[in-house]
């Protein structure tokens, strides 16, 4: 109790006095950024090895870099798919608006709930994609660092695989987006560029996958290999209490069904 | 899933996080502990109020975990507000260079990011772009990248009411294009709109469009009470 009220007077202060509390753009800088992609490229992580976009976005949804493993410009729609530079934002500005300090939630996490009969059905309606901010600018620029989506709050919500909340030093600093290639590739992807860019959650940061209730308020057992907490499980189809926080498999998904891709198998 | 403290239920989560000293208050109230029901992941099955259950030991109390570790608040901070005016401006410098160069497809690719970020600074780049001897396909973008300025000056509204009667067709047509996306957005009081429509309508009368235009442009025009 007494570490409570000290935990808490030091947040108040914090609160009301510290500046520069809130994270920005400078936790991740491009160059880091793009030597994780490669390292995650590299990576065997299943789906069909398809060039990649992906999304940094900070604690607000703002844009802060995007890029791409594939061509950049106007070459990108013929590299990798040009649908999923903005899918990318999406899943990004989805897993920062669903994680937060404490509790982490993958866009993966995410896509049984929003099924008819779910209990967030329709979630995917909110939030929608802003038109105006996504679509403007040059298309020479795109995944480069003038990319015309950087500096703006694209939104959407996206409830398939890929994207993933950034923490450091326990705070959640904002998200990943990846798409390219199946859903199950990209949230393996963006769990590779996240271990490379150690911003996985940690203790006591928890998850769906590690700390859940039934709807009866009983916990139940976490999958083995659950560590972090938004990690991707695939659907098993049986009536296991762990297939109502899962995905669909995706073509070439089982042999990348890792923890190193953060991605687990329902029973 | 809209957050209400459960100590504070008047409330709203736009105001704690506007407010640091609310929040700290929020803060130290959430480090002594809350009702279980407020603690439960986001899509679990609601416990109803008078049947909650105190969080079991060795379960995490997310909202204490949430408040201790500082906030992670959705509306941007005047930091990262700055930040954020930063990242737009190195992106209209960025992309007004683009406009100086002397290859016509960097031009045409400057005003289109220039429409992306439409800035007063985007907005005077532009109009000094079209008011230059410049090439039609540049001149084109330049004028739709226009379109996107939200409260358009008198310098860029007359540039483009230049335009409507420029040499090549593709430029008056972008104008006229751009002129009516105006007059269909912006609020009919105001000076902008009035500017835009007078010149239209003083076009009109003075006959320098050609009649497929002038009678393009009259039409438009009877479509708004002035």
């Amino acid at each position: 109790m007494k570490a409570k009220m000290i935990g808490g007077l030091i947040s108040a202060i914090f609160a009301t006095a510290a500046p520069g509390v809130w994270a920005n753009c400078g936790d991740l800088h491009r160059g880091e950024l793009e030597t994780a992609v490669a390292a995650a490229a590299a990576a065997s992580t299943g789906g069909y090895g398809l060039p990649m976009w992906v999304t940094f976005v900070d604690e607000t949804g703002m844009v802060c870099q995007i890029t791409t493993n594939g061509a950049k410009g106007d070459e990108a729609g013929n590299s990798e798919w040009l649908g999923s530079r903005v899918i990318s934002a999406q899943k990004a500005f989805t897993a920062n608006a669903f994680s937060i300090n404490g509790y982490a939630i993958s866009t993966a996490n995410l896509y049984a709930a929003v099924q008819p009969g779910g209990s967030l059905y329709g979630l995917q309606h909110s939030n929608p994609v802003d038109a105006t901010q996504a679509y403007a600018g040059s298309p020479k620029l795109y995944g480069t660092k003038n990319d015309p989506i950087v500096g703006k709050r694209i939104g959407g919500i996206n409830v398939f695989g890929g994207g993933l909340g950034l923490y450091k030093n326990g705070k959640k600093i904002g998200a990943l987006g990846v798409s390219g290639d199946t859903s199950c590739r990209d949230h393996a992807f963006a769990w590779q560029i996240r271990g490379v860019l150690s911003m996985h959650p940690v203790a006591p940061t928890v998850g769906i996958t590690t700390s859940n209730f039934a709807a009866d308020g009983s916990n139940p057992t976490p999958l083995v290999g659950a560590a972090k907490g938004d990690e991707m499980i695939l659907a098993s189809g049986s009536n296991d209490y762990w297939n109502a926080w899962a995905q669909p498999k995706c073509p070439n998904s089982e042999p990348a069904a890792t923890t190193a891709n953060g991605t687990l198998l329902a029973p | 899933m809209a957050y209400k403290n459960p100590f504070l239920p008047g409330l709203t989560q736009t105001d704690v996080l506007r407010k640091p000293c609310l929040l700290a208050i929020a803060g130290l109230l959430a480090a002594c502990g809350g009702p279980a029901q407020q603690t439960s992941p986001p899509s679990a099955a609601a416990v109803p109020m008078e049947t909650a259950r105190p969080i079991p030991a060795g379960r995490p109390d997310l909202q204490a975990l949430a408040a201790r570790m500082g906030t992670g608040g959705t509306p941007p901070a005047p930091e990262q507000l700055a930040e954020q005016k930063r990242m737009v401006d190195e992106q209209v410098a960025y992309a007004a260079g683009l406009l100086g160069s002397p290859d016509t497809d960097q031009q045409i690719s400057g005003a289109e990011q220039l429409a992306a970020y439409p800035t007063p600074e985007a907005e005077r780049c532009l109009t000094r772009y079209l008011k230059a001897k410049r090439g039609a396909e540049p001149r084109v973008a330049a004028i739709r990248a226009l379109g996107y300025m939200k409260a358009p000056g008198r310098e860029a509204i007359g540039a483009l009411l230049t335009a409507m009667t420029d040499r090549e067709p593709r430029v008056r047509d972008a104008a006229l294009q751009t002129l009516a996306e105006y007059l269909n957005r912006l609020n009919p009081e105001s000076a902008p709109f009035g500017r835009v429509f007078g010149g239209l309508k003083a076009l009109v009368r003075s006959k320098r469009l050609d009649e497929g235009t002038r009678l393009v442009v009259a039409d438009l025009l009877a479509g708004f009470r002035r």
